[in-house]
Parts: C-alpha cells; structure tokens; sequence
C-alpha cells in the first residue's frame, strides 16, 4: 500500500484519476528495472545503505514520488531483512551503558581527571562476550530498521511492479473515499459470492437496487456513514477494490473527499488497466455444480438454465443462488444447492432461507447432510433430497410447481 | 426489545411494536434496524429507563474493578479541585492545566473513583508508554496496549489515538471511562470517531491548550464534555515548578562543516533569487515547495537547503562542547534532546549513554527511564519524542542541542525539567550554532511568555 503523500492525481471537472504510469512505456520499464538492480545490488547490506542509494538514484528527478512509489511497494512485497549481531543487540547496550555509567563520563578527549574513552568499554564488553570490539559497535544498535540487513530479495519484473504501483495509486485514491457505487450486470455466481465475502469481511455495509435483467446497483458505505460523512472506510474500499477486479462486468464510481472538502469522483470499470493481486477463487466452484450443470442442459424440458443469478438482498446479508431459471411464458425461479456439511454454515443457509421468503426458490438438500424436512418448514419455495449427484428431473418438476409471475 | 453494541454503533434488535424509541436513535434502511451513534448510549440509556421500556442491555461489555492505587501522592489542590468539578458534570467533562503541573494524576484520581474499565488515548506512542508505565506503577494490574505494534486489551488499557481511530468500532463498549489526554487532539476530522464510536457513560479531557487554530475544540462538549476545570501556567509556576537557570552556548561551527553550509546555502539562495522568491513571504515557501517538485532546478534548491538546514541543526562542534557540559556535571541527571534520530543514535555511541526515539520499544524504554531515575544511567538522550508530558522527575540538568521554532515543544522541554523536588536546582543549556539559521530560531523562542518570564526571575 502507498501513503497517502506518495499519490499522485489529476482532475477534470467533477472528475479525479491517479496519474497512472504506462507500464508498456520504455521510460517506466526503464525506472523500475534500475530500482530493482538496486535492491537487487544490495542484498546483505544494511537498509540505512540501500535507502541512501534509492535516494542518490533519485538525485534531482522531478519524479521522485513515482520513484518512492515504486520502491515503497518493493520494500513491501519483496524483501526480507533480519538482524545481524552475534550477541542481541538490547543485551549488549545494556552491557555497554552499565560500563560506561561506571566510568561516567566517557570522552573522546580523555584528561587527568575523565581518562576512559569509548573505546576501553567497547573492549571490555567484546571480551566478556567473546566477540571483537567492530561486532559490539555494530551489535549494539544491529536492531534497528536503518542497520537491518536485506538477507532475501525476491525481484518482480518491472512489469509486476508497475502494474502493482497503478493499483496501489486506485487503492490510495480511496482513502479519502466516503462512499461508492458498484454496478455490476450478469455475473455468474460464484463472483458475486466472492464480491459479498469481501463486501462482508472488509465489513461495510451494502444497499442494492435492481434486478437480474437490469443489473445491480450496489452502493457501499459504513455504519457510521448514515450520520455524518466519514472517510472512516475509506482504507477498508481500498482492500475492496482488488476484490471488484475479480468481477466481470461492472463500474465503479467512488465519491473523493478532497482536502479542502469539495467532492470528485473516481471512477472505474471492467475495461480499465488495473490488475488484482487477490487471488481469484472463482475457478474453484464446486464439481457438484458443474456436474449439474452439464446434465441439465441435456434434460428435456422447456426451461432455460443461466449461471448468471440473482442477487437476494437480505439487508444485513445476501443471499446469491447457485443457478437462475427461465421458461419462455416468462416464470423464473432460482435454485440453492445445500451440498456443504459444516454445521454453521447449514444453521446460517437455513436462517437466510426463511428471511428470502421466496416462493419461487427451490433448495436441493443433500441427503448427507443432518438435516430433515422440519427444518424447511418455514421456507416456502420446493425442497428435494439428493444422494451422490442432483437429477435434473427432480429439478424439473419442482419448476412446473412455480406459479406464472403476475407481473407478466 | 435489545440494545447491542455493533461497529461503533448502537443498533435495537427484536424490535417490538410498542417498544419506545430513545431520540438519537434513527432508521437504518440498509439493514431494517433503529441505529444510533455509540457516543449516545448514556443518553439513551437514560431514556429508555425512564420511558420503563421492557429491554435487554447487552451493549457494554466492560467491568467493574476493585482497583487499590498504590503510590498516588497526595493530591495538591488543583487536582482535588479538577476531579471535584468533573464529578459535579457527571463524570464528563474537560480539565485544563499547564505541563508539568500533573495532569496525569488528575487522570489516575478518575480511574481511582470511577472503578470501570478504563482506556487512555494520548497522541504519540510515547505518550501511551507513559500512561502504560504509570498505570502499571500506581494500580499493579496488568495494563494493555494498542497501538505502536502491541494490540492486548486489559480493564485498563492505553492506546494512541491512531490506534483508538483505527478500533474503537470493535472495542468502543470495552471501556466504562475513557480518558483523552492532550485532548485537543480529539476534534479532529478522523480522531473525533474515537469518542464517536465508543459507548463509555465517564469521559474525561486532559489538556495544556485546549484551543484549535480551526475552531473545532468546540466540538469537545458534544464529544467528551464542558470545561469543568481550569488553572494557567503563572497561577501555578511559583508552587509547583523549579527554579531553574539557562545557559546559552553559542558554537563555532569547524572549517568544513562551515564550508558545506555556505555552499549549501548559496546554492539555494541563487535558486530563490532568480525565481524572485523571500521564503519569509506569505507564499514565498509555498511557491518554493511547488518549484521543487516541477523542476530539476527546484528540486536542487530545495536539497541544498535541507542540507544547509541539517549542518546548522546537528553539528559535530556541538558534540564537543555536550562533553564539556557532561563533563562539568558529573553527578547530575542530564537529558538531552536533540531534533533527529540520526544524531541521537550519534551521540549514543559516542558517549556510550542510552537514547530513546520513537524506535524504542516500549518494555525497553520503561526499563531505560526507571534505570534514568534510580541513577543506574546519568545521562539520556532523546529526540522530539518525549515532547509531551513525559515524567522524568530526576532529571536537573538539560541540554537542548537543537530544536524547531515551535512555542508549545519548547515550554514542554522547560516542564520536564521543571517539576518541582526538595532542594532541586535546574539548568538549562541550549547550544546553537552561531551565525545560522539557529540563532533566530532560538531568538523566536524567547519571546514566549512563560520562557522569558521564569528566565528573568
């Protein structure tokens, strides 16, 4: 992440962008490159000894806050520093000040009366610990950041690093963020899960608007936010945004609180540059769905299967099923696959189950599971049991149970 | 009907038709629930006992303590008073009292009376160090801490405000009283959310200068509390403060460090001159900042004058005559300050005498200064850390090697040394270099009134 002083902007009327770099363009791949042979020159040297180079190499550029960027995100993700004294650095300073605290004041210019120099302690802690007097006078401050020494540098391409930088300098944008406003149309849903775990453990609150056919209109803020405007979120969208990313079809507009209080806006969308170093855990989706999935599309029947589902808002939660339904006299229906043992998430499926209160949602319960009928009692949409692998007949018949939608 | 504590808010879960709404609570359309600030919980506690609502009260989760203060001296009158008039306001409320005149222990007196879970905010690491030494010493609990890289939470517990920002959403209905020290620091855009966020009923403000250049110390009725307390600096200096003497050393700076200093600041000074640049001007310094990062040019300019501004702040001519001072008080307790961290660490291993910066870390630093004032160590040397109100009563003499212009840093050095003991006699040096940019920082100084008053009594 990038401190708020290393960002970088650029506004056009109601607008504000990061001043991206191009990281196709020679002169960036340029910078990056000398700044990785620099970390990459002082492997096993001290910290204090590679920030002066960083800033000698930084000299007179006028682009010394891309430089630091670049840098800080390198520092961040690619190095590791350890200290390096024979003795721990605390034990030997207290050694030495109990010493010198004898013979107090220690000089540099000795007389009759103060006659002990630095040196004649530094000697006779390096005897009592059997070390050379050179380890004492680098031991004794070795815990410090500037004296820690590079032991493993692991060197991105200058590709990965500028790519890392562009996403940092959105990510710093949002700091001063007080509230955005997500779009996202036809996902499958598997993103969508994704997209509300992180909404859920970045621990903001959601409000959405819309619907299958037109989309979502997902607007983010805080607790908080309904009182006052508060940037208090703002760090917590900047750990969302890589998470976004990871959607498909979306846009995003962030509301910018500048310094002086006047608001821009920052906005983003599936077309953009950025790249998410969040881990996509969407190509993991559960066999039991895929499987389904293929049978179904050979099932006989006149209903149309998409992966792109709803998004059931239950206010403090979503509900997202695992498959949309279509029949062409208009009737629609959703299809949630309990397949999944751990026994709080099943009290937490069932919970949301009879909040949805959706007639047109029909549950597929594996038999596997500690579960029985009366715990669907409450949820008024069709429940089957399954063994092994869901059928797509049983599937069907619960779909000719759902009712034409009255609005069509 | 619930009352709950959630993300530094308060939320009415399972709520009946009937069931009364205490006013600061609103509709919260994004969840379906009533939800109101924590900072209201008092008020609508009070509410809701009033109206006889049928409710269950699961929002504060802090204790009561049976916590016996070891080792509080006798409070002088200033202080009974302070805790009498923020008693009278219901446990709420700000006390106002010059550096030095014990704050703190108005502080300890609350924790003392009020018997609740207690979190301590200061502004800067140090400062939480100093509370957490204190609340260790006087009650002989376990004390947490979060910030400055420790988060371990106790009934009583100290944390920086960047850190009670960061959490208070979390552990904002951890805390019975919750105790601001500086607490000017509070009304701020983003650490305001530290008082917003908690539900503590007991409040208390703790400050040397409550006003805010942007007005918005007004704000600390509505966060913490009215001024229920407050005495100035010369209704107290005489009682409670030492006498002390200031000895200026003026120093010559040696033949290169003067001649790196003038090339220095000819090269900036060509650099304003041809942009027609008076960094004394209104705009001059900001224009000249804005110069520096468009052009190389400018960008030159403004290393040279870092440059000129480090070689007049940390000469090696003043390391000559720290010795002569260390050596002409041999059995004094000296503290040292110094502006950067690198001299710090210079000085350190010269003289082989313990420093302590903002990198110390915290159980390090308690043993440091416990050892300072046993006189285990007679000398210590620190950076602008300990600006704020640290304790360091042992100390007579003090050495300011160089310093920023800024009033409010110079009169907290003078407090630390200024705390008053039996037969106690302080002096003050302050070393500057001669014919640099010093002299008139020390010259701005003097014009503060505590620091010219106590100099020519």
């Amino acid at each position: 992440m990038l401190t708020s002083d290393l960002l970088l902007t650029r506004s056009r009327g109601p607008y504000i962008e990061p001043r991206y770099v191009d990281a196709a363009s020679p002169q960036y791949i340029t910078l990056a490159q000398s700044l990785i042979d620099i970390f990459a020159d002082h492997e096993g040297k001290k910290r204090g000894e590679l920030k002066y180079a960083l800033d000698r190499h930084e000299a007179d550029r006028t682009d010394y806050r891309v430089q630091r960027g670049l840098a800080k995100l390198t520092f961040d993700d690619h190095c590791e520093f350890h200290i390096a004294s024979p003795v721990p650095p605390e034990e030997l300073r207290q050694a030495v000040f109990a010493l010198s605290r004898e013979n107090h004041p220690v000089v540099r210019e000795p007389d009759v009366i103060y006659p002990v120099m630095r040196e004649h302690v530094l000697e006779q802690v390096a005897l009592e610990h059997a070390i050379s007097l050179e380890e004492v006078d680098d031991g004794m401050y070795a815990d410090l950041p500037e004296n820690h020494i590079l032991s493993t540098f692991d060197a991105p391409t200058p590709r990965q690093l500028l790519d890392r930088y562009n996403l940092a300098l959105a990510q710093a944008m949002l700091y001063r963020c007080d509230s955005m406003r997500l779009s996202v149309h036809r996902n499958l849903p598997v993103r969508y899960k994704q997209l509300f775990k992180f909404i859920k453990f970045y621990r903001l609150i959601h409000t959405i608007e819309g619907d299958i056919d037109a989309g979502y209109e997902i607007q983010l803020d805080g607790p908080m936010s309904m009182f006052r405007q508060t940037q208090k979120y703002g760090l917590q969208m900047s750990v969302f945004l890589p998470a976004l990313l990871l959607c498909t079809r979306w846009k995003m507009s962030a509301q910018i609180v500048r310094k002086d209080g006047r608001k821009q806006e920052f906005v983003l969308d599936d077309k953009c540059d950025l790249v998410s170093h969040y881990k996509d855990q969407t190509l993991y989706d559960s066999l039991l769905e895929e499987t389904f999935a293929k049978r179904f599309e050979k099932a006989k029947t006149e209903w149309d299967m998409e992966r792109e589902t709803e998004i059931v808002n239950l206010k403090e939660t979503v509900m997202i099923p695992d498959f949309a339904f279509r029949h062409p006299d208009g009737r629609t229906a959703l299809l949630e696959i309990m397949g999944y043992w751990r026994p709080e998430y099943l009290r937490r499926k069932l919970e949301k189950l009879r909040k949805a209160q959706r007639k047109d949602l029909i549950v597929a319960v594996s038999g596997n599971l500690n579960v029985d009928e009366e715990d669907f009692e409450a949820v008024p949409g069709g429940v089957f049991f399954f063994k092994e692998r869901i059928q797509p007949k049983d599937v069907v018949a619960e779909l000719e149970k759902i009712e034409p939608n009255p609005d069509s | 009907m619930r009352l709950t504590f959630e993300e530094g808010t308060l939320l009415l879960r399972d709520f009946g038709d009937g069931d009364p709404i205490p006013p600061p609570f609103v509709w919260d359309p994004r969840v379906d629930l009533h939800r109101a600030q924590a900072l209201f919980y008092r008020d609508s506690l009070e509410f809701l006992r009033q109206s006889e609502a049928d409710f269950k009260n699961t929002a504060p989760r802090y204790n009561r303590l049976k916590l016996v203060p070891q080792a509080l001296p006798d409070p002088h009158p200033h202080q009974s008073e302070s805790i009498e008039g923020w008693n009278q306001h219901g446990n709420r409320g700000v006390v106002v009292l010059p550096t030095g005149s014990g704050k703190s222990q108005v502080g300890l007196m609350a924790i003392a009376r009020i018997q609740r879970s207690t979190l301590v905010v200061a502004p800067t690491i140090d400062l939480m160090n100093q509370w957490y030494d204190l609340l260790c010493a006087t009650f002989e609990v376990e004390v947490g801490l979060l910030g400055g890289g420790y988060h371990e939470l106790q009934d009583l517990t100290a944390a920086t405000y960047d850190s009670a920002y960061m959490h208070m959403e979390r552990y904002g209905n951890r805390f019975g009283l919750v105790i601001y020290d500086e607490v000017h620091h509070l009304p701020g855009e983003m650490y305001s959310h530290a008082a917003e966020m908690c539900l503590a009923p007991y409040r208390l403000g703790l400050t040397a200068t409550p006003e805010r250049a942007d007005g918005r110390h007004l704000l600390l009725d509505r966060l913490v509390g009215p001024v229920v307390y407050e005495k100035g600096i010369r209704e107290l200096s005489g009682d409670y403060l030492a006498d002390y003497r200031v000895e200026r050393r003026q120093v010559q700076m040696v033949a290169e460090e003067r001649a790196a200093y003038e090339t220095a600041r000819s090269e900036y000074q060509a650099f304003l001159e041809s942009k027609n640049l008076r960094l004394g001007s209104i705009n001059g310094w900001q224009q000249f900042v804005m110069l520096s990062s468009h052009t190389s040019e400018g960008r030159r300019a403004m290393l040279a004058y870092r440059q000129h501004r480090k070689i007049a702040l940390g000469t090696a001519s003043k390391i000559r005559v720290l010795e002569e001072i260390l050596k002409a008080h041999p059995r004094d307790r000296v503290l040292v300050f110094t502006n950067d961290n690198e001299t710090v660490y210079h000085i350190s291993k010269t003289f082989l005498v313990p420093a302590i910066t903002h990198q110390t870390r915290t159980k390090e630093r308690k043993a440091t200064l416990e050892r300072f004032n046993r006189g285990d160590y007679l000398t210590l040397i620190t950076s602008k850390v300990l600006n704020e109100g640290v304790n360091i009563p042992e100390a007579n003499v003090a050495v300011v090697l160089s310093g920023s212009a800024t009033i409010r840093e110079h009169v907290q050095r003078l407090g630390r040394i200024l705390r008053k003991r039996e037969g106690k006699e302080a002096t003050l040096y302050e070393v500057i270099s001669k014919d640099t940019v010093e002299d008139s920082i020390s010259r701005r100084r003097r014009q503060h009134e505590a620091y010219t008053e106590v100099e020519e009594a």
